[in-house]
């Protein structure tokens, strides 16, 4: 919901009172809604992080720099109050399921000349302020001279497929158990678990051009094997694929740690290796988002890892799958979860991160169809940006514009952090940087250099860390 | 006369061992407390008990925290300063044997006495002992001492590392790496060595450990000595001598490591017989013999870490002599229904040992021919067990501490002070002993959250509840 200031000025003095109470049952709905959604009975599922690298579980009951952080680890127990400064970071279970990175409509993703970062409904846009609401609270308000860019989401389509949501429809094979234990995927609330080598694979009717986006967490050595266009649904065994029941051709693309590479595999025909890569894409890590986007026409295979392109393939002797299902082999090397499986059809382009043109002179929008226009951005109003170009001004509808890069807006210096310093961390993505006023009532309340007083659900957030600039 | 010597040299080597003790003892600091949840605490222990559970003081608290004992996984008490001498003779003879029992403890102390229903010993840690006959398994009879040369690890000061790269630090009981880099220390290293330690990785990892080592901060292929090179998935066994380069004596594969993230390798080296074993959480990997004889003559032993980008993390080291057995060599007898000796001769006679008094002894052959064996004959002691003796399984309140200087006892607990920790043990009895010989103690022995990611019933609980020692 929007509340504009002209709106609030318009209200009666009986008017704004029924909007205060409107807001605080607004936010006591959301509080109880937080609190009655929680996974367990303890609710005890935060973790506290101290300077020293210590950690202890339970639940934030109040933070302040004056009173130090009261923190209920044990329901039979008293809190325990630790000393502020020795407080480094708070992850926060988020009772509020976020909202996957999925598009949404008119969605987009702000960064400011601090590194905040957050995600939004923008709303207007004036010479000098911009506004833009959160879905955790009031709209925002900020100067248009810290704006260093917005992207907005892609325009949201129906998936192909979304899931896991059980085993229904996925064909679990028998690894052939070489050296490693085999076993099979489980599934489990909303994911699929390996601990040993194990098959599973779906005949997913992927089109010509298709994205296949999921999130990948493991413990231990990943080394995961993903099928692409496949017509077998049980694992094959590479060194003796001809001896296999009769298969299509596939490509294989192996994630592991310190390296990825696609294989084209076809019965009769010698493997050919596309390429080999090594990355530090799933390095020092525990999870990740893989985006996979496939082109037949092209003969293109991209993977993007959190967002970051890491490598292209190109079979330059043409598409050799001949399948439309994908096939996930774990090597058995260590513990995967798999999940937030999302299959759509793919433009073939890759955008481009924004960049941060702070030596520019003027403003550039990027379109959804590929072409650039550069002048100076005016106002947003009604769904519509007005753009000074050299030769005149344009107005274009926002639903057309896949991001905009502002000019001379460099980021911030850092200074050393104050003692109530704090970098907030949505659960969805993003994040903010504040001064703490107070953590109280599952509020976090706080002065942001570009937003003012600011007041925050803290379920929005995952992690809270402390002195950081 | 020769026995007078042989008993002077003991105690000088024991003299030895005290003395590198009392020198690598450092300020630590902080004891370590670890619960099921995941929380993971620095601090001191107040008291323990399992009506009060844990109350334990944390160096960023107002007030003492209280935990109940079913949270608790472990806790790490920093190493304190050697108790007071006790007389040499005494101190000498204390770590003569080792002994084995059902329920997995491992003890080291003196035997004083035995029969067919009991077994009687004098330990530093705990004074005199007397367990039932039944739970013993076996005695090893430790003719070069039990010399401890190293424990710890207790700082990075401790150690030479390499200039650059070197990515190794020290953390709560543990060297740590997380780049390339090597750590190594003179460990006094003479004519035997056995080097335990836990190892814990992520992903992949590349570790050469290099024994008999004369520099301590970079491989030296113009210095002799022996390195084993371990990775996840095999170990190879290499000699270095001068003039001759590196020479591969050995490897071996042993995929069993595949799904796990945590190992206690235990590495051996005997100088007179030129032989070299592996061994992976008491597993006899491989042994190897050294053609050429022994060649290497340094007495420090280096950890490198050769894998970019791969974390690994060593604690509990323990470095002793060894006396050039194997365990497996009688352990793995072909006859279960007899006792069995391994005589310093090698012969190894099939029988029941009938007792142990005034230094000898009393055993019958299986042509029930008695005969009494001076114990300096005698090298290990297998005993056979007609049936499964109750209680062997950890009951679910005992727990597990390791003592200083090797060895493990698991009881179920009464009172755990400052200073004295009693309970009562299935093998011994009511036991009491001062609760600094104590460095780790470990609890909830049979918690499901304890047993590894693939024996999970709740996959989400290998990412929710880490709970790594």
């Amino acid at each position: 919901m929007e509340i504009k200031r002209k709106d609030l000025a318009s209200l009666g003095k009986l008017g704004k009172r029924w909007l205060g109470v409107w807001l605080a049952l607004a936010g006591m709905c959301r509080l109880l809604a937080a609190l009655s959604a929680e996974p367990d009975a303890s609710g005890l599922r935060d973790m506290l992080r101290l300077t020293n690298g210590d950690r202890l579980v339970g639940r934030i009951l109040s933070a302040s720099p004056q009173k130090g952080v009261f923190w209920q680890y044990d329901s039979n127990f008293p809190p325990a109050n630790f000393r502020y400064l020795a407080l480094r970071e708070i992850d926060l279970a988020n009772f509020q399921q976020p909202e996957t990175s999925n598009p949404q409509p008119g969605r987009s993703a702000i960064r400011l000349s601090n590194g905040d970062e957050l995600v939004g409904h923008l709303r207007e846009v004036t010479a000098s302020k911009a506004v833009f609401e959160t879905p955790h609270g009031e709209a925002l308000r900020f100067p248009r001279n810290r704006w260093q860019w917005i992207v907005f989401d892609n325009e949201p389509e129906k998936p192909l497929f979304s899931g896991p949501t059980s085993l229904d429809g996925w064909t679990r094979g028998e690894v052939a158990p070489a050296i490693m234990q085999s076993g099979h995927w489980t599934y489990h609330n909303q994911a699929f678990y390996a601990t040993k080598a194990a098959s599973i694979a779906r005949d997913l009717a992927l089109p010509d051009r298709s994205r296949l986006q999921f999130d990948l967490h493991w413990k231990g050595l990943l080394n995961l094997a993903f099928a692409l266009h496949t017509d077998y649904l049980h694992p094959v065994n590479l060194t003796a694929k001809d001896e296999e029941p009769v298969f299509g051709g596939f490509y294989s693309l192996r994630l592991s740690s310190p390296f990825v590479e696609v294989v084209m595999v076809k019965q009769k025909t010698p493997l050919q290796y596309l390429g080999q890569m090594q990355t530090r894409a799933f390095s020092g890590k525990r999870k990740a988002n893989v985006d996979i986007r496939i082109d037949k026409a092209a003969a293109r295979i991209v993977l993007l890892v959190d967002g970051e392109l890491v490598k292209q393939w190109v079979d330059e002797n043409g598409f050799a799958g001949e399948g439309s299902g994908i096939r996930m082999v774990h090597q058995g090397q260590g513990s995967i979860r798999f999940g937030n499986f999302r299959v759509t059809t793919w433009n073939g382009q890759i955008e481009e991160p924004p960049a941060i043109r702070s030596t520019a002179k003027e403003d550039l929008v990027t379109l959804r169809n590929g072409s650039r226009r550069t002048g100076k951005v005016q106002s947003v109003q009604n769904g519509a940006l007005m753009l000074a170009l050299a030769d005149g001004e344009t107005k274009i509808p926002l639903q057309e514009i896949q991001k905009i890069e502002f000019a001379g807006v460099a980021n911030q210096k850092t200074t050393p952090a104050s003692k109530s310093a704090v970098m907030a961390k949505f659960a969805e993505r993003g994040v903010i940087h504040l001064e703490l006023s107070e953590l109280q009532d599952e509020r976090l309340r706080g002065i942001s250099p570009n937003f003012g007083p600011v007041i925050f659900p803290i379920r929005a957030f995952e992690k809270l860390s402390f002195g950081k600039p | 006369m020769a026995r007078h010597k042989l008993r002077a040299r003991r105690i000088g080597l024991a003299l030895l061992g005290t003395a590198a003790l009392a020198l690598r003892v450092e300020a630590d600091g902080d004891g370590l407390v670890r619960l099921l949840n995941g929380s993971a605490l620095h601090g001191e222990m107040s008291s323990l008990s399992p009506a009060e559970g844990l109350v334990w003081k944390h160096p960023h608290a107002t007030e003492a925290l209280r935990f109940p004992f079913s949270s608790l996984v472990l806790i790490r008490f920093p190493l304190r300063q050697p108790r007071a001498e006790k007389p040499e003779t005494a101190k000498a003879e204390m770590t003569q044997c080792r002994f084995r029992f059902a329920n997995g403890d491992e003890v080291y102390g003196k035997i004083a006495e035995m029969d067919d229903s009991f077994l009687k010993m004098e330990t530093e840690f705990g004074g005199s002992l007397r367990a039932s006959r039944k739970q013993v398994q076996s005695i090893a009879f430790l003719q070069n001492g039990y010399r401890v040369l190293y424990e710890g690890p207790n700082s990075v000061d401790e150690w030479v590392r390499s200039k650059s790269p070197n990515g190794w630090s020290y953390q709560d009981g543990a060297l740590n790496v997380t780049n390339r880099g090597v750590i190594g220390r003179d460990m006094k290293l003479e004519s035997s060595a056995r080097l335990a330690f836990d190892l814990r990785w992520e992903g992949n990892f590349q570790l050469t450990v290099t024994m008999h080592a004369e520099t301590l901060d970079r491989h030296d292929y113009r210095k002799g000595a022996y390195l084993f090179a371990l990775t996840p998935s095999y170990a190879s066994f290499r000699r270095v001598q001068p003039g001759s380069g590196t020479m591969t004596l050995g490897d071996v594969q042993f995929p069993h490591l595949a799904n796990k993230t945590k190992t206690r390798f235990d590495l051996r080296s005997h100088r007179d017989k030129a032989i070299f074993a592996l061994l992976a959480d008491g597993e006899v990997i491989a042994s190897w013999k050294d053609a050429r004889g022994f060649v290497a003559q340094g007495s420090g032993i280096s950890f490198s870490a050769s894998a970019h980008q791969s974390a690994l993390s060593l604690s509990r080291i323990l470095v002793t002599e060894w006396d050039g057995h194997l365990e497996s060599e009688l352990e793995s007898a072909d006859n279960p229904s007899s006792d069995g000796l391994l005589l310093v001769n090698r012969d190894q006679p099939k029988g029941q040992v009938q007792g142990i008094r005034d230094g000898r002894l009393r055993f019958r052959l299986r042509n029930r021919l008695d005969v009494g064996i001076p114990l300096e004959r005698v090298r290990q002691i297998y005993f056979h067990r007609p049936e499964e003796p109750e209680n062997e399984a950890l009951a679910d309140k005992e727990i597990r501490v390791s003592l200083s200087g090797g060895g493990s006892l698991s009881f179920a607990l009464t009172e755990w002070t400052k200073e004295v920790v009693r309970g009562v043990s299935s093998t011994f009895g009511p036991v009491e002993f001062q609760s600094d010989s104590v460095r780790l103690a470990s609890f909830n022995l049979n918690h499901p959250l304890r047993r590894p990611p693939s024996a999970q019933e709740n996959p989400e609980d290998i990412w929710n509840f880490p709970t790594e020692e």
